[in-house]
């Protein structure tokens, strides 16, 4: 790593090695977890319809801000 | 050759290099989502272009000259700029003829090496530049997105199960119209500003705009222009590569490749780190097909396209150096003659890339699917066609 670092600033190889991390994984993590409640609100009709729909909702939503964000910090760069 | 001729055609010389960057690239952001059948191949390219459009007149900030810090500034002239930009041009009409993604960014770099070396000495090239600018991006980027498109996919397929739960595939159709939509965005950001800024130079370095000056609105729109009729013209070989030799590509894995994508490019972009689209996404594609259970990953294809990696720069370099020992002392028939010898190989290149044609009809077809699956008509049904279904 050192040799790396005579080449790139290892901290910002850091930050960015994490932050995409957690943006990439937590987005498709919550994009699956509406996609789940979805499903279960379509497929198991038994199951509380409005609590599924609406924690679908809030996990895109979330996604959403996201997104946003991440578009606004680089152009706004 | 008088200097406004000369200029007219690295201005035309750089509107190839972007069509054919476009083209090259539209399966970064649509390989997957036509893979899958979330949209229908001409739909997907159609959206990409538009948005390739759109991120070309977003922001400036990155309209420096590509070269910026990789050879010495004063080193470059108009018949260097030409040199390299053939170079690129050519290997990337190369890599499309095989069907392999690579960066069109790094061809321009290489291309713009091999002709400053011919023409201004070893000295005016920066080997440290090169090594973080290239070479490291090169090795982090697929690593990168890699390792997080297999941890989303994992995750993705835990939480929704979409083994289990057939419609939730639709959903993630959608999902991927948005995530694949932002990879055209960010596309058109940086590749379209790359050609922008060698336009740039090319005006300053003939005395047209003083050093330090914005790109002028002409070359903003044409550059959008450019590398947007390339998008839609599809560079349906690599779209095939990428959708269906390198690994089969289900819904949910489009769209977590797609998203890893997306969550890489932006995150670098704001660090400062220079990395290829085209890398990212290929690592994404490759990191989606380790992360499913029982996905197989085609290594021969995958060890082919890092080989084009790998080749990249020192092929366009080649190939620029000889141009560049050819047209360095920017006489006017010299450049003329590697002006048509360019343009009839590209003909040969597109004559013989017509013996084995690939297109919005065909580049969907399973015979060359890493697995030899049949994907049924149903899962290929557009999303928008569901929807108005």
């Amino acid at each position: 790593m050192s040799a790396v670092g005579s080449y790139l600033d290892l901290a910002v190889l850091r930050n960015v090695a994490l932050v995409a991390l957690v943006a990439g994984v937590g987005i498709t993590a919550l994009f699956s977890v509406a996609v789940r409640a979805m499903t279960t609100a379509h497929e198991e009709p038994d199951q509380p319809v409005a609590a599924s729909r609406l924690l679908a909702a809030g996990c895109l939503l979330m996604v959403l801000a996201a997104t946003a964000l991440g578009l606004w910090a680089v152009l706004a760069k | 050759m008088h200097d406004v001729a000369l200029l007219l055609i690295v201005i035309s010389a750089a509107l190839i290099f972007d069509f054919t960057n476009g083209f090259h690239d539209t399966a970064n952001a649509m390989a997957t989502s036509i893979a899958t059948g979330a949209l229908k191949p001409r739909a997907a390219v159609a959206l990409s272009a538009v948005l390739n459009l759109v991120g070309a007149f977003l922001s400036l900030k990155v309209a420096a000259t590509i070269a910026s810090g990789i050879v010495a500034s004063g080193a470059i002239t108009l018949p260097i700029v030409f040199a390299g930009l053939l170079g690129a041009i050519l290997w990337n009409m190369i890599t499309w003829c095989v069907g392999l993604p690579s960066s069109s960014s790094h061809a321009l770099i290489g291309g713009v090496i091999g002709a400053t070396l011919v023409s201004a000495g070893a000295s005016a090239v920066h080997g440290h530049s090169i090594v973080a600018k290239v070479v490291i991006p090169a090795l982090l980027a697929p690593a990168l997105a890699g390792l997080v498109a297999m941890l989303a996919t994992r995750l993705s397929y835990r939480i929704a199960k979409p083994d289990e739960r057939p419609r939730s595939h639709r959903y993630f159709r959608f999902g991927q119209l948005a995530s694949a939509s932002l990879v055209s965005l960010a596309h058109g950001t940086n590749d379209a500003q790359k050609t922008m800024g060698v336009i740039t130079l090319a005006l300053i370095a003939d005395h047209q705009l003083r050093p330090g000056a914005d790109p002028p609105v002409w070359v903003i729109v044409s550059c959008g222009v450019a590398i947007a009729a390339g998008t839609y013209f599809g560079g349906w070989r690599v779209i095939r590569t990428m959708g269906h030799r390198l690994t089969r590509i289900e819904a949910p894995q489009g769209f977590t490749a797609q998203t890893a994508a997306v969550a890489v490019l932006l995150t670098a972009t704001q660090g400062g780190l220079p990395l290829s689209t085209t890398h990212i996404t290929s690592g994404a594609v490759l990191g989606t097909g380790l992360g499913r259970r029982g996905g197989k990953v085609s290594w021969g294809v995958a060890g082919t396209m890092v080989l084009a990696w790998v080749l990249t720069l020192p092929a366009a370099a080649l190939v620029a150096a000889g141009i560049g020992l050819i047209v360095g002392s920017g006489g006017s028939s010299q450049i003329l003659v590697v002006s048509a010898v360019a343009v009839a190989l590209l003909l040969c290149f597109w004559m013989w890339s017509r013996r084995n044609p690939v297109s919005a009809a065909n580049v969907n077809e399973p015979s060359d699917s890493v697995s030899g699956r049949t994907v049924s008509s149903i899962e290929r049904v557009p999303v928008l066609e569901q929807a108005a279904g």
